[in-house]
């Protein structure tokens, strides 16, 4: 117990210091947390022991502490699915349905279908294909929402259409995920995915249904006034139905989404959402440490490549369909290229995707082990990249924006 | 005046304010309470950072800002320099005060505490240098004029 427990200590306080770091190089902390938990677990430090007051001890997570890290893990992908129902509102969304529903869907057709065609060259199979097109596709909200506040973008008209598209993503990743867990943890059968798929579908129908006549229970649920009671009684509640989702082979994440959105429409919101925020972060956190941790750092140099490719395929795709988003609401050239460099980066639900295919891995899924690994590595590699490319293109916005705006000065008609 | 308020999904609301002279006033609220206001000097610049507040700043300034901003002292005394030691201070007499139902010339405040009567403001009416037959009541209002000695005494011994 006490190894185990150094470990997580080792493992927080790593943590706290590169979370400092990123902050310092003002970058996100995400690519920092998975950079740790790469060198901290079984594949880099996991092999390295050393003696400490005369005990021996592994220098990285140890098996009886990656077991915690695992469903802290599973935890912060909960609570990042719970906030993200939190967040979302189904009426905002159908009342500013048309532009929204014109920039995502540019959004979803150019980057999902971008995703599909180079998933089906790679892997030349229609799963793989599904997952590396989710992968690429869905923008990262957490990091993107925290530069527009940085940067004070958040104030200026190019965070209407980024924040409106990344809504549209929210909701379709919820449906996204609901369909694609069935499919991996499925039996590979056409028919037997097509149920699996009815019985997802219909379990995200009543989750829908509860989420939407469930106000008035959850409302009396939350009326209390101790900090510690809400707390637990939403945390009760969320892990609760994300368990017992699981256990019917239906994604944890999407039933934690909708958990999300049925407390959203109660009264206590506002204190929901500064109690667990913490709750939340501190997951999170473990979260990515533990995608770190399980994936095999000797695996990038077979990943390169295809992380490479599709970085160049991904981010023209993405400036593109944000621009052209952008444009849809109506927002000069500089404007609309700040939408598309907003958009570049992918983060949390990339691997989000990645740990539902490694989950399957022990289990016997259809997508065979040694694919479901290069998957896991290509999305970790991906994320890297991609978090820290798109973050530094929003520092650096000024310079993209006068080459574009050079560009079109040439290219439009008379300038 | 036209104000337009846009929903910030995860982090608060944003209400833009037309300022005059193609200036926009930006006001950020987090869902964490806090503000953040922002000026755009134009309708195509950057809005650029004014002020970045706690909930609790934000709430004085804004009242302040409207012209509502009254901060009562702790006490019910509320006192007033002139010179280095004068000072003006407000009583209201309860119903209990030794002065009331006393004239002033029975009270014979000035003798007794060296602060002098200097108005007193009943039922919203100031009545000022109050003449010797005129009498107290509960709920009046005194301004007494006086060293910090004098209304030391004059707090001991009238109200």
């Amino acid at each position: 117990m006490a190894a185990e427990l150094l470990e997580l200590g080792v493992m927080f306080a790593v943590l706290a210091a590169v979370g400092g770091l990123a902050n310092a190089l003002d970058q996100s902390v995400i690519p920092f947390y998975i950079v740790a938990g790469v060198l901290l677990g079984p594949f880099v430090a996991g092999e390295v022991t050393t003696d400490l007051f005369g005990t021996e001890l592994a220098v990285g997570v140890s098996e009886g502490a990656a077991s915690f890290v695992a469903l802290g893990g599973e935890l912060g992908i909960v609570f990042l699915l719970f906030f993200l129902g939190l967040e979302f509102n189904l009426e905002r969304l159908l009342a500013s349905g048309r532009r929204i529903g014109t920039a995502g869907t540019i959004d979803l057709a150019l980057n999902f279908g971008a995703g599909l065609v180079l998933g089906w060259l790679l892997f030349g199979s229609p799963l793989p294909a599904l997952v590396v097109a989710g992968m690429v596709y869905i923008s990262s909200s957490a990091i993107i929402t925290k530069s527009l506040i940085d940067l004070g973008w958040i104030v200026n008209d190019e965070s209407d259409p980024i924040l409106g598209t990344l809504v549209y993503e929210d909701l379709f990743i919820a449906v996204y995920l609901a369909v694609v867990s069935a499919l991996v943890a499925g039996s590979g059968d056409l028919a037997a995915a097509a149920m699996d798929v009815g019985v997802a579908l219909t379990v995200l129908a009543v989750l829908l249904a509860v989420a939407h006549f469930g106000t008035a229970a959850f409302q009396r649920l939350l009326a209390v006034d101790s900090n510690e009671y809400v707390i637990l009684r939403v945390t009760g509640l969320t892990v609760l139905l994300a368990g017992a989702a699981l256990a019917l082979g239906v994604s944890e994440a999407v039933a934690a989404f909708f958990v999300g959105m049925a407390v959203s429409s109660t009264d206590h919101v506002t204190d929901v959402e500064g109690l667990l925020e913490p709750v939340r972060d501190v997951f999170a956190a473990v979260f990515f440490f533990w995608i770190g941790m399980v994936t095999d750092p000797g695996l990038f140099p077979a990943v390169a490549g295809l992380v490479a490719l599709a970085a160049l395929v991904t981010t023209p795709t993405k400036l593109l369909s944000g621009f052209w988003g952008g444009k849809v609401y109506d927002l000069d050239d500089r404007r609309a290229t700040r939408v598309g460099l907003g958009m570049v980066t992918r983060g949390e639900f990339t691997l989000i995707i990645a740990a539902l295919v490694i989950g399957t891995v022990d289990g016997g899924g259809v997508i065979a082990a040694e694919t479901a690994r290069t998957l896991n590595a290509f999305a970790v590699g991906y994320v890297l990249v991609m978090s820290v490319l798109g973050t530094t293109l929003m520092q650096y916005s000024g310079a993209v924006e006068t080459l574009v705006g050079d560009w079109r000065g040439r290219h439009s008609p008379g300038g | 005046m036209d104000v337009s308020e846009t929903d910030l999904p995860g982090v608060g609301k944003r209400f833009e304010v037309d300022i005059g002279d193609g200036e926009t006033a930006v006001v950020l609220v987090h869902n964490t309470g806090r503000r953040e206001l922002f000026v755009r000097p134009d309708p195509d610049a950057d809005a650029e950072e004014v002020l970045r507040l706690d909930d609790e700043a934000a709430r004085v300034i804004g009242s302040i800002l409207e012209g509502a901003h009254f901060q009562p002292k702790a006490t019910d005394l509320t006192e007033t320099t002139i010179g280095d030691n004068v000072m003006l201070e407000w009583y209201t007499l309860d119903e209990d005060a030794p002065l009331v139902g006393k004239s002033l010339q029975e009270a014979a405040v000035r003798n007794r505490t060296g602060a002098t009567v200097a108005a007193i403001e009943r039922s919203g009416e100031v009545i000022q240098s109050p003449s010797a037959d005129f009498s107290f009541q509960t709920g009046d209002q005194l301004i007494v004029v006086g060293s910090r000695e004098n209304h030391e005494s004059f707090l001991a011994e009238c109200t």
